[in-house]
């Protein structure tokens, strides 16, 4: 059996992404069509069933998110779609976007229908110009259609338009409430909660955010019915996940796994997938982004499944697999990996604005040679005080690849301490101590 | 109504039950438990910035470290204000914020009154345990009432969102991201260049010496003063204020009950009374009418120059800020004298009751009036820069109380000295006037009353 998919992707590349007859020639469409003559309540109990869990990283169950929404009396209620694309080395929704713009609108069109919203506003991340074009042609082909508009495939009162909002640059905006403040116009810095998005979003108006990954999802439940989505993963999640592979791989490309099917290892090193590193032997993989963790050889039997990669405690998160061969120092990487999140910091609350330059000026001396014994303490004790006590997910993740190095690989962070780099990447001299 | 649910829950063994969405920070404050604030305002909605409100959570749906100020209390929750965990925490955050701040508490304006000092002194940080850089931000001292030292910024903006939400003037934002992240007016201009409206509110909301009021710097420190509850005679705004004194003299006006108090100070109410205070009038000055220079007099001889030359034709004006007690008395001077009495907003209806008079008796309470001399003026340009009063000098005769040699008073041939509302106990507009500070010089309006008995 094939390692990789073609459920969420069918079709991918083979018509004119943005035409509608050729999408509905394809299938498209077909889950809306059902969904409109469904009852709110058979498709939330749908979704619960099909197990679909966020695509965007924090792996929220989408039944449950929607659930909470349908409960909320206030309208108008707003759909958004978070295509702020941000963590490094994640790169599915770009093909999602640039390829399947349909899929996306179609199933931002199901939760207006389901959730009776009648704007959907999608972020997009300012660097997918080209794919704010592609997209923007979709949504007005869509409207050409009769599929977005008003009174959508005639029927009266089903009224749905999607707006594209281009995102700023900052990385914090994929963090759903501060994504909402930059769509209303103001600095991307994240709310307090709560109140939830649910009630008080866009606007002050209850408002579902949602990946897009998540929406395409909603193509297949409707369509094939929720028993077939939950059939491609496991138990407790259902469906495909677009992965996106990088770094030191000879396959490096974006695919579509079924949840549970394959293993990390078949992620990395099957030539259908990732294809194994090049030359030199791996080292470590980054798991679901910057914010996500890191994991080692000794767990390449792990299915890739939330609940199966958890228990190893590592995640999916947004679908990122950055592969690293023994060429990097972890230590370095580490301080790489803190050096983003210093950058990306909005810079709100105390312990993410200060408390990241500190844990990078912290990493840095460990890898200009300037370590002092106990640092490697101090650090996992400084990460583990960040991520308890910010605001938002972004400081809440920065501890999450250090303190997976620390528990496998501790030795190499005490040896950068006494100055030395197993590695012999880090330039030890910098800071003044020579090589041990 | 159907009666609302309530919750319970614990907070440090203390049972509580309070209404929905009530935050874990006020429920602990209704039962005596007090949880440390940098960001929080009251009134306000949470910000959740500066995360030392932290508490530990037990029991409930949640459990760990959050913020008390955002978290609303759920049944079944068992708060923990001080526990291990969440000193621990505290103190972290405190290192943090010593970490990017200037430490010369000696020198500080907010020595002694800092929350980032007590609270430090509480959870015994003495000094940062980090070595790293620093916030490079230059010193600003354009704003011609207060300074702005980025150095001392601990980020919680408060500022900001006084200036936001309070004020509703937009002028501070913040700018940058990350630990570049500070507070700053459009364009990062010096803050005289800006749209700023001086109202100082931001001054008071800083819980550190970031932003300090000028006479802050030297003056005084926060253990050698006094606090008197009074009311802005101003304008009719009546803003309730309290008058910072130290050693009988005044060096800033603070918001009774705290920013988000209905009537906040403006710029005028804030700073021109305290910097106007120069070129008072202390004796009794009768005008030479050979030279047109104000000559001191005793006060015999001023006061029956004054009842001789008050008769029908006499007008009694005065000001909107006398407070009511004043009236009473420029009422019994007006009756013995036979004389018409007025009121005046403002020195153009001045002008108008003055016309066709024939002698002119002004009690000018207006301390904004005698700011002429003082500093920056445009400030408060209601009374002094845009009246010309010149037209006084065409009366026969005028008299002026006044505390300070303010417009009017120049054009007077006797002046007596008057007290400014800092000084006198009275009642204006239904609030109380208190006397935060007494003068060694007798009330002219008092003494003219009793001479005319």
């Amino acid at each position: 059996m094939s390692k990789t998919l073609n459920i969420l992707t069918e079709g991918m590349g083979l018509y004119d992404a943005t035409d509608v007859s050729a999408y509905k020639e394809h299938g498209g469409y077909a889950a809306l069509e059902k969904v409109i003559a469904m009852e709110q309540k058979r498709i939330l109990d749908e979704l619960i069933e099909a197990q679909l869990l966020g695509r965007g990283g924090a792996a929220y169950p989408a039944g449950r998110k929607w659930s909470q929404m349908a409960k909320i009396p206030t309208f108008p209620k707003y759909i958004v779609c978070n295509a702020d694309e941000g963590e490094p080395g994640t790169f599915k929704d770009r093909e999602l976007l640039r390829d399947m713009p349909l899929k996306v609108i179609e199933g931002m069109t199901i939760a207006g229908r389901t959730l009776r919203a009648e704007r959907g506003f999608i972020y997009i991340r300012g660097e997918y110009r080209k794919l704010q074009r592609v997209f923007q042609k979709a949504i007005d082909n869509a409207a050409a259609a009769g599929c977005l508009g008003r009174n959508i495939m005639g029927i009266e009162g089903f009224n749905y338009t999607i707006t594209i909002v281009s995102g700023g640059g900052a990385y914090v905006c994929g963090e759903n409430s501060a994504l909402l403040n930059s769509i209303e116009g103001k600095a991307g810095r994240p709310r307090i909660k709560p109140p939830h998005l649910a009630e008080v979003g866009v606007y002050s108006l209850p408002t579902l955010v949602n990946n897009v990954e998540s929406y395409a999802d909603l193509t297949i439940i409707f369509s094939q019915g929720a028993a077939y989505f939950k059939e491609l993963g496991v138990e407790t999640s259902g469906g495909t996940k677009l992965i996106s592979i990088c770094g030191h791989v000879k396959n490096p490309s974006a695919y579509e796994v079924g949840l549970g099917k394959v293993t990390l290892n078949d992620i990395i090193n099957d030539p259908e997938l990732g294809g194994g590193t090049i030359d030199r032997p791996l080292k470590f993989y980054h798991l679901g982004g910057q914010s996500g963790p890191i994991g080692f050889p000794e767990q390449l039997d792990t299915a890739y499944d939330h609940e199966s990669l958890k228990a190893q405690g590592l995640t999916v998160g947004s679908g990122a697999v950055v592969v690293m061969d023994d060429s990097v120092c972890l230590v370095d990487y580490c301080r790489k990996v803190m050096e983003f999140f210093t950058f990306e910091s909005c810079g709100k609350c105390t312990p993410c604005r200060i408390g990241t330059t500190r844990a990078l000026e912290l990493l840095t001396a460990l890898c200009e040679g300037r370590g002092e014994e106990g640092d490697t303490d101090r650090l996992e004790e400084m990460v583990k005080q960040i991520a308890s006590l910010s605001a938002c997910g972004l400081g809440q993740a920065c501890d999450k690849a250090i303190m997976s190095c620390l528990k496998r690989r501790r030795e190499e962070f005490l040896a950068h301490e006494k100055g030395f780099c197993p590695t012999g990447s880090c330039n030890m001299t910098k800071g003044g101590a020579s090589i041990a | 109504m159907p009666e609302q649910k309530k919750i319970h829950l614990t907070i440090d063994g203390k049972a509580v039950e309070v209404a929905p969405e009530t935050t874990v920070l006020s429920a602990a404050a209704s039962v005596g438990v007090e949880i440390p604030t940098l960001c929080y305002m009251k009134g306000l909605p949470p910000d959740g910035s500066c995360r030392l409100c932290v508490v530990e959570i037990f029991g409930g749906r949640k459990k760990g470290l959050f913020t008390a100020c955002g978290e609303h209390c759920a049944e079944g929750m068992d708060v923990h204000t001080h526990s291990e965990k969440v000193v621990e925490a505290r103190r972290f955050i405190l290192d943090l914020l010593m970490s990017n701040h200037k430490e010369h508490c000696f020198n500080c304006p907010q020595n002694g009154d800092c929350r980032l000092q007590s609270y430090c002194m509480e959870y015994g940080v003495s000094e940062t345990s980090f070595v790293g850089k620093m916030i490079n931000k230059a010193f600003d001292g354009s704003s011609p009432y207060f300074n702005y030292d980025p150095k001392l910024c601990i980020m919680c903006r408060r500022c900001q969102r006084t200036c936001e939400s309070v004020t509703g003037k937009n002028i501070i934002s913040l700018n940058g991201r990350g630990f570049r992240t500070r507070m700053s007016i459009p364009y990062d201009h010096a803050w005289r260049e800006s749209a700023c409206g001086i109202c100082g509110s931001c001054v008071e909301a800083c819980p550190v010496g970031a932003l300090s009021t000028k006479s802050n710097t030297k003056n005084y420190r926060q253990w050698e003063i006094r606090k008197t509850s009074t009311t802005c005679t101003l304008c009719d705004k009546a803003c309730q204020i309290d008058l910072v004194t130290k050693n009988n003299k005044v060096l800033d006006i603070r918001t009774t009950g705290g920013l988000t108090s209905k009537n906040l100070p403006c710029s005028r109410g804030r700073y021109t009374y305290w910097q106007s205070l120069e070129n008072r009038v202390n004796t009794p000055l009768i005008k030479n009418a050979d030279t047109g220079s104000f000559e001191p007099a005793d006060w015999g001889t001023a006061l029956a120059l004054i009842a001789g030359k008050l008769d029908k034709k006499s007008i009694v004006a005065g000001s909107v800020s006398t407070t009511e007690e004043e009236q009473s008395s420029l009422k019994d001077i007006a009756r013995s004298a036979g004389a018409r009495d007025k009121v005046f907003g403002g020195y153009t209806e001045l002008l108008e009751i003055a016309e066709g008079a024939k002698t002119l008796l002004v009690n000018d309470t207006d301390m904004v009036s005698g700011c002429r001399t003082g500093r920056y003026c445009s400030y408060c340009q209601l009374y002094c820069d845009t009246v010309n009063v010149s037209a006084l000098n065409e009366l026969d005769f005028v008299a002026v109380i006044s505390p300070a040699m303010s417009d009017v008073a120049k054009t007077a041939d006797v002046v007596l000295p008057g007290y400014s509302f800092a000084e006198l106990a009275g009642t204006f507009n239904g609030h109380a006037v208190n006397p935060a500070v007494s003068r060694n010089v007798k009330n002219g309006l008092s003494e003219l009353a009793t001479f005319m008995k």
